[in-house]
This record gives C-alpha cells, sequence and structure tokens, in this order.
C-alpha cells in the first residue's frame, strides 16, 4: 500500500504544519479528507527529504490505517456470500471476504463436523 | 520457532489454536480481535487487555479452563506465557456477534438448547454425543430443544450457544 501526505500549510509561528493524509488509490482526492497539525518538533528535520517525509508518513499511518477500516464498501462488494462445499460451479458470480492478515501469518483448515442429526 | 498457530473455520464461528513456549510474548491489537472464550488447554501465563487508559490482568494457574474474554472484544491484548502452553480461542466472525458458552462438566449426560444455533466444541480428549464420536478439535451443531445423550467424562467440551434465546 502506497500512502501519500500533502502539506497544507507550515505556520511558522507556532512551528507546526498542517496535513492531510490518505492512501494513494483511496477513493476520493486527498483535498476531501481532513486536515489535522503536526508539531514540527516530532519530525526528522536534520538529515534528508527522505527522513523528513517518511518521520511525517509514520505520524500519518494511524490515521490511514483507521481511514481504511471506517470506509464503507461499494453496495456492490458488500454482499458476501457463504458457502460450505467446495463445488465450484457454486462459486461462480458471487463475492468471498478474507483479512489480508490471515493470508501471511496462519495456516487455516475446514474444522470437522460432526453430524448427529441428518437434517442439520 | 515459539509459537504456531492454526485456524480452524466453521460457518458461524472458527477457533484459533495457538501453541507456544515458555516467555513467549504476543499481542494482538483491537482491530483484530474477534475471540469470545479461550480454553487453555496446558500451560501458564497472564492476558492483558488494554482497554483505553484501562489494564486488566487475567491469569491462568495451569489448569484447563474456558476464560471469559467477551468484554476484551474492542481492547489490545498481549498475553505473556510463563510455561509452555496450548490455547484455543472461540471466535465469532463479527465482533457484533453474540455468543455464550461454558465448559460441559464431565458427569454431564444430557443436553439441549434452546438456541436456533448452537454448538459443541471439542476442546480436549473425545467424546460421545447421540452414540457419535467427536474428535479433538471437531464439532457438532444441535437442533433447537432436542435432548442429546452426552459423554464428556473423558474430555474437555465447550458448549456455545449464538444470539438471545
Amino acid at each position: 500500500m502506497k500512502i501519500i501526505v500533502k502539506i497544507i500549510e507550515y505556520l511558522e509561528d507556532t512551528q507546526q504544519i498542517v496535513v492531510k493524509f490518505c492512501r494513494k488509490n483511496a477513493p476520493k482526492s486527498i483535498d476531501e479528507y481532513p486536515a489535522g497539525a503536526i508539531d514540527v518538533n516530532r519530525l526528522e528535520t536534520v538529515y534528508d527529504s527522505q527522513c523528513l517525509v517518511e518521520s511525517i508518513m509514520k505520524i500519518g499511518y494511524p490515521t490511514i490505517q483507521k481511514q481504511e477500516s471506517n470506509e464503507t464498501p461499494l453496495t456492490e462488494n458488500d454482499d458476501i456470500a457463504t458457502i460450505e462445499g467446495t463445488d465450484l460451479r457454486d462459486y461462480v458470480g458471487k463475492i468471498f471476504e478474507s483479512d489480508s492478515r490471515m493470508m501471511v501469518d496462519r495456516v487455516t483448515r475446514k474444522m470437522k463436523k460432526i453430524i448427529i442429526d441428518d437434517d442439520i | 520457532m515459539t509459537t504456531f498457530n492454526r485456524l480452524y473455520r466453521a460457518p458461524k464461528f472458527h477457533l484459533c489454536i495457538h501453541t507456544g513456549n515458555e516467555d513467549h510474548i504476543d499481542f494482538e491489537p483491537a482491530e483484530h480481535r474477534k475471540t469470545q472464550y479461550t480454553f487453555v488447554s496446558y500451560g501458564t501465563g497472564k492476558f492483558h487487555a488494554f482497554t483505553g487508559d484501562d489494564h486488566e490482568v487475567i491469569t491462568n494457574a495451569g489448569n484447563e479452563e474456558l476464560i471469559d474474554l467477551r468484554k476484551f472484544i474492542n481492547s489490545s491484548v498481549v498475553i505473556k506465557a510463563s510455561g509452555n502452553y496450548r490455547i484455543i480461542s472461540f471466535n465469532s466472525w463479527r465482533k457484533t456477534d453474540v455468543w455464550r458458552g461454558r465448559l460441559l462438566e464431565q458427569n454431564e449426560t444430557q443436553i439441549s438448547s434452546k438456541h436456533q444455533t448452537s454448538v459443541i466444541v471439542c476442546f480436549k480428549g473425545t467424546f460421545v454425543i447421540s452414540g457419535k464420536e467427536v474428535p479433538e478439535l471437531a464439532y457438532v451443531e444441535l437442533k433447537p430443544d432436542k435432548i442429546y445423550n452426552i459423554d464428556s467424562s473423558n474430555s474437555f467440551v465447550g458448549f456455545f450457544e449464538e444470539g438471545y434465546a
């Protein structure tokens, strides 16, 4: 994921910058996201541009994560199906979801179900 | 390797099994948590839950028990093991799902539920219900209001009901 920041204003009197953050592929313009102020003394200003930008990004990253989790999915993307079987013909045209963190650090498998009533 | 995680999926819930060594520390942020209950199969340790400025600690003494963690579903947690351990978490798929659970008493011989969805999960050992053997980490679904004969005398079995009866 690429994240972006826009420096809206440099408040020299109070030694703050006003910034806006969002994901580079966010569903709306960075100008539409709320602005916030950061004290300059929290930033890496003594090295180079990359250090400076990354120090701003580190402060903004939790905000960007919150944006992503608060965004309302498109209605067309939110009709999540549940299917028990593995017949791919049943899957065609349906939408499924997974948590992306599940893709990296866990072994997953279907839990064994013991049938004790024929109609469950 | 200090920990090994495995996830077992069922349509209405899932289990997370964590096996690790003494002194292992694990962190789970609030946004990822869906744990309703945790069964301690073996091991000792402390569970630290951080909710806003509050901090609560739950200590496990090493015996098998089912810990009710529902009130920490929106907390960030740190688990610090003081011995080798194996814990099995019973998780909903959504934070807002409502479950109520308990461990079956080993002398219980019958079970029933008024809930539309109720499941019995074998955490440790093997139990028998309606004449069928249920191995460790398998589950059964119960029909509402039906009485089932059960023998869980050699096992630790969780009984979970979804929603309000």
